[in-house]
């Protein structure tokens, strides 16, 4: 009966196993910009590519004795080094024209920096905004790693099967799982090093979200294009991507090769490997275990990004012809004349990615907002206060989000009747759910082998209060799974139907074994009207088991292209098993459309996602391998603290707690707590020391969980914000807010119209003057936007954190409040006293 | 392209001036008097009630502690580079260390920080009582010793003739005896022509540190402001998690305890029970 735990450690180093690589290398984030920055800006050095576009663009230039002739990047890298002396003599030419040359060079340099500037500038932002929180992995932060880690040292087994939204099930290991890997790093090093230092970064952020999303586009082609961004959205490395290749083929792909296996719907990610030679770049990778096995996922990131993937700038030697590709006979010309891409003629933009597309293909981040409604308690009440937030800018008494708001999540409301499970025993502490891990391959509770069949001399072994009889055949009331009342032996025997597809055969068996759980608390030979009489019972009951079933089919893929339907499923489940107490007895939804929509989808997913089981009879016969979570689901139908029997389960602080609460509970029910003895006298009492307990304190003393409030996001309203922008501009100028504001652009022909100084020096100096007033508007206009964006930003953030961070300190206190509680327990010093007569009995029990 | 805010409004593509137009106004320049910074640490400090507006002189004893003196000129870029960089590394290393859980906060600063702040007339505790400083501050530090910087390159852009003057002086003292820079006018001929190789070797490296050092600072501070915001709550979390694992040891140990639940309430009284 001693508990065995799992020191499962890996998780933990998650956000660790990232940093500790990390922390080898120096991000060098300052000398890296430096270094960019010079060389954007023309102030040490510039890129060869900018030269040698300027240089294509010129082309040819009059030359001082007539004719023409070319500039090359030699000459544009003279220009913008200042060394004129140099580029005049080459040129031949007069100093006068010579400069004409070096200033077209100068403006077109100018353009470029800046668009190259904004463009870095742009993802410094973008990077220190979203480290951390943007699901990727091996960066200084981790704050999407770190949750998962805590919430997992915490929770039970079963609680992510039984919370209504869907968790990510994420842990680390500590190394690479074969030393094969080695080969293959070593491969996609070389394949990095042998690129151009221009072409590294369109690489790293095309392959950012996993070779998996690449390979949907199609086969490989290593062809190349003529459109500015063909590099980011379009081209392919096929080199590389074999070498990527062999890392995902190097992995295990059945669960049980992981130590310790995988669970369905669980991330396993590995440590980074960062690339000798290639600074700041690694490759990350992961196995996920699905119901058709392990899918394993490869990509390349940074430690930290500071390049971003800039348009192109000079056309390709070997690309495939203009016209058919650009569609656009003018901007071909160009490109063919020039071998430059001129720019301004962009491909349709690239459709906004879906929900599990881009960023919501990584693990950490596919649960994140922008990839699923926001799914909590209480969301009607959001919904209306997200609306009246919004009013402002959707005009007066408008219920409606306005049309300027961008909405960044949506909430799915919940309109479950607040239905409470009763049990028969007592609180049936961790009962509904599967915390603990078989301890055998066989996990019946009996000596009996559960077959496809009925099996009528299946009897609970001394472990167990109940054992389950799966079998399969045509099920009551023609459903898929059917579940029979527990029996006089303590036997509850489950029907899984033949009729319906084996994939769903699963979700069938954990819906059902919930019910067998809840039978397994009543006594031998009850009958169903005791756990579904009166539709309060049966909605609680349904709602558990469905909530389950819904949470694994969201586990395994299911529910991905749609995530609400996890919700709507476990409303509306219960409305159609308990339809005999009415409609919508449970939860007001619209049930034949939701189950109708839900049912499609399972036919379509289930199909896609699981291939196995392939009928009834295997899945019954081999049930550890065809799904963990029924085959754990099974072990808790045991006993706890019994002697003889043996318990394991994995050691986080809710299977802990599950373990001592059943004990407890257990305890209570199979036990007497105070010690009795045979009485002398018929009339004597049999445990005279029952009235000598006092009350307990403790005993039905509740302790109020904290209220989860939803989360909410702020609505977002970027075009409010640049109309304020637009009128303090105005301001500025001391103008009233003008439309479009660029009227309120400083004129400079105003010096004309003012009336004309008497002196023609104060007439120059005022003219000279402008430029100043100009600027000064300017760099106060930018020095303000920061200030403006930046409280603006703080008014958003604040609210949602204040509002996110008190739910977490409630929780925090509640378990501090319990854990004080149980520190304050005090345990008697003396054993009962073996006789009532002697001295004050009763004083002995504190 | 950057363009030069101070003294003159000029881009780098824009300040190659003919050498002629140069040598000019360096003459001009090299007319003015030449004491007016040695008089900056004779005046008194106005400033000094109101220590945290830094005086845009790195000749105010506030700013003593400084890199920045008049005669190490050419080891100021490099000072100032390595100063931003050591904080900057210095804060990734904090992003990742395990947190002082037990201490008053989370956000101490680390040493090289602290250092820096503490050379600063805000947070420098020697004119009384300095605001508190945390790790998240480095913006706020490293943009006031930006200021500084600024102000020592823009000082020595003003006086670069007198400060040319004064380190070529000072280069001679070392390298020969004073009685060969005397007072003969020979001397004086051969010292004018090295301070304009030293104006024309100084003149560049001030205007791109003028042009560069607050765009690459900005640069940087958005990367790490972006974070900023996060590190209370990734500190927080790394010691909730710290602390999870104790309660999880805890009530593991609280199990192993449970499991002799049954013969701790089955101790029925031996004596008194029948066989």
């Amino acid at each position: 009966m001693k508990p065995y735990l799992f020191f499962s450690i890996g998780f933990l180093l998650l956000g660790l196993a990232a940093s500790a690589q990390a922390e080898q290398q120096s991000y060098n984030l300052y000398e890296r910009l430096r270094e960019q920055y010079l060389k954007e800006q023309y102030i040490e050095d510039s890129e060869e590519e900018v030269r040698e576009f300027i240089a294509r663009q010129l082309g040819e230039v009059p030359a001082a004795e007539g004719g023409t002739q070319s500039v090359s990047a030699d000459d544009v890298k003279q220009v913008l080094e200042g060394s004129m002396s140099q580029f005049c003599s080459s040129k031949k030419q007069s100093f006068g024209s010579c400069e004409n040359i070096a200033n077209q060079i100068r403006s077109l340099a100018s353009d470029l920096g800046r668009m190259r500037g904004l463009g870095r500038d742009l993802l410094a932002t973008a990077i220190g905004y979203e480290m951390g929180t943007d699901g990727t992995v091996g960066g200084p932060m981790g704050i999407t790693s770190e949750f998962p880690a805590i919430i997992h040292v915490w929770q039970s087994g079963a609680d992510h099967l039984l919370s209504p939204v869907r968790e990510s099930m994420i842990r680390g290991a500590i190394k690479p799982p074969e030393d094969a890997l080695v080969d293959a790093f070593e491969a996609v090093k070389n394949k990095l090093q042998d690129e151009e230092e221009k072409t590294l970064p369109l690489i790293i952020w095309r392959y950012r979200y996993g070779l998996t999303q690449i390979k949907r586009e199609g086969g490989c082609e290593d062809k190349k294009g003529n459109g500015e961004l063909f590099a980011l959205q379009k081209q392919r490395w096929c080199d590389l991507e074999e070498a990527l290749q062999e890392i995902v083929d190097a992995l295990p792909t059945v669960p049980t090769e992981y130590d310790p296996p995988l669970k369905s719907g669980e991330t396993l990610f590995f440590p980074i490997e960062p690339l000798d030679g290639v600074d700041h770049i690694f490759v990350w990778y992961f196995s996920r275990a699905t119901p058709a096995g392990v899918t394993s996922d490869v990509g390349l990131s940074w430690d930290l990004a500071v390049e971003p993937a800039l348009p192109g700038l000079l056309a390709p030697d070997d690309a495939e012809d203009c016209e058919k590709e650009m569609k656009n006979k003018g901007y071909c010309k160009v490109v063919k004349e020039k071998q430059i891409l001129p720019g301004g003629l962009y491909p349709d933009p690239p459709p906004e990615p879906k929900e599990n597309q881009g960023v919501c293909t990584l693990p950490l981040g596919r649960n994140g907002y922008l990839c699923r409604p926001q799914q909590l308690p209480g969301c009607t009440e959001e919904i209306e206060r997200t609306a009246q937030s919004s009013s402002a800018s959707a005009g007066a008494g408008s219920t409606k989000p306005g049309p300027r708001s961008i909405v960044l999540t949506e909430c799915k409301p919940e309109q479950f009747k607040e239905a409470a499970e009763l049990s028969v025993t007592g609180p049936d502490f961790c009962r509904l759910g599967g915390w603990r891990t078989p301890v055998s391959s066989s996990n019946s509770a009996s000596s009996v082998k559960d077959t496809a069949q009925r099996d009528e001399k299946m009897k609970p072994d001394g472990c167990s209060k109940c054992v389950v009889d799966f079998y399969c055949g045509s099920c009551k009331n023609g459903g898929g799974g059917y579940t029979d009342p527990i029996d006089q032996d303590g036997v509850i025997r489950i029907c899984l139907s033949t009729s319906e597809p084996p994939g769903v055969l699963p979700y069938y068996a954990l819906h059902e074994l919930i019910h067998a759980q809840q039978y397994c608390q009543l006594p031998n030979g009850s009958v169903s009207e005791d756990l579904f009489g009166g539709a309060e019972k049966c909605c609680a009951r349904e709602r558990v088991a469905y909530l389950a079933t819904a949470n694994a089919m969201a586990e395994d893929g299911i529910f991905d292209h749609d995530p609400s339907a996890l919700e709507e499923y476990a409303n509306a489940g219960p409305n159609e098993s308990c339809g005999g107490y009415g409609t919508n007895a449970c939860a007001a939804v619209d049930t034949n459309a939701v189950l109708k929509k839900i049912k499609e989808i399972i036919k379509k997913e289930t199909k896609r996602l699981n291939p196995s089981p392939s009928s009834c009879e295997e899945f019954v016969n081999n049930l550890k391998t065809q799904d963990a979570r029924v085959f754990a689901m099974q072990e808790s139908l045991k006993k706890t603290a019994w002697p003889g029997c043996e318990v394991k389960y994995e050691n986080t602080i809710g299977n802990n707690l599950c373990y001592v609460g059943q004990s407890i509970e257990e305890s209570l029910e199979y036990s007497r707590l105070i010690p009795g003895r045979m009485t002398e006298g018929v009339q004597d009492e049999s445990f005279p020391w029952d009235a000598c307990a006092t009350q307990d304190p403790k005993n039905g003393e509740v302790l109020p969980m904290p209220v989860i409030s939803p989360v909410e996001l702020p609505p977002y309203n970027p075009r409010l914000l640049l109309q304020s922008m637009d009128s303090a501009l105005c301001q500025m100028s001391g103008l009233p807010p003008l439309s479009p504001p660029v009227l309120c652009g400083f004129n400079s022909t105003r010096r004309f119209n003012a009336p004309m100084e008497m002196h023609i020096i104060g007439f120059v100096a005022g003219l000279g003057n402008q430029q100043g007033e100009a600027l000064g508007a300017l760099n106060a206009a930018e020095g303000i936007g920061i200030g403006i964006a930046n409280r603006l930003g703080t008014s958003i953030t604040l609210p949602y954190m204040d509002r996110a961070l008190q739910s977490l300190t409630a929780l925090m206190t509640s378990a501090n409040t319990l854990l004080t509680q149980v520190e304050d327990i005090r345990f008697p010093l003396s054993t009962c006293p073996r006789n009532a007569g002697e001295g004050n009995v009763c004083g002995q029990f504190p | 392209m950057k363009t030069l805010s101070f003294p003159f409004r000029l881009s780098p593509l824009q300040w190659r001036f003919p050498p002629a137009a140069i040598f000019a106004v360096l003459l001009c320049l090299s007319s003015l008097p030449q004491y007016g910074s040695m008089a900056a640490p004779t005046v008194p400090h106005p400033e000094k009630g109101n220590p945290l507006l830094a005086p845009c002189t790195i000749y105010s004893q506030l700013l003593q502690q400084l890199p920045f003196k008049s005669d190490n000129f050419e080891r100021w870029p490099e000072e100032y580079k390595q100063t931003v960089q050591g904080i900057v590394e210095e804060h990734f290393s904090f992003l990742q260390s395990a947190p002082q859980c037990t201490s008053a906060s989370l956000l101490q600063p680390q040493g090289q920080l602290q250092s820096l702040a503490s050379r600063l007339p805000t947070w420098n505790r020697s004119r009384g009582e300095a605001p508190q400083l945390k790790q998240t501050d480095i913006g706020l530090v490293l943009l006031e010793f930006l200021n500084v910087y600024e102000c020592a390159i823009q000082e020595r852009f003003y006086f670069l003739t007198r400060d040319a003057w004064e380190t070529v002086y000072n280069k001679e003292n070392e390298s020969s005896s004073p009685s060969v820079f005397g007072a003969s006018s020979s001397s004086n001929n051969a010292t004018y022509g090295l301070v304009l190789e030293e104006m024309f070797k100084e003149m560049p490296v001030l205007e791109k540190e003028l042009l560069s050092s607050r765009d690459i600072l900005n640069r940087t501070l958005a990367v790490i402001g972006g974070m900023n915001r996060l590190v209370a709550l990734q500190k927080e979390l790394r010691c909730i998690e710290g602390a999870s694992l104790d309660i999880r040891n805890a009530t593991a140990l609280a199990a192993e305890a449970a499991s002799c639940l049954p013969r701790v309430w089955n101790a029925k009284d031996p004596l008194r029970d029948l066989p």
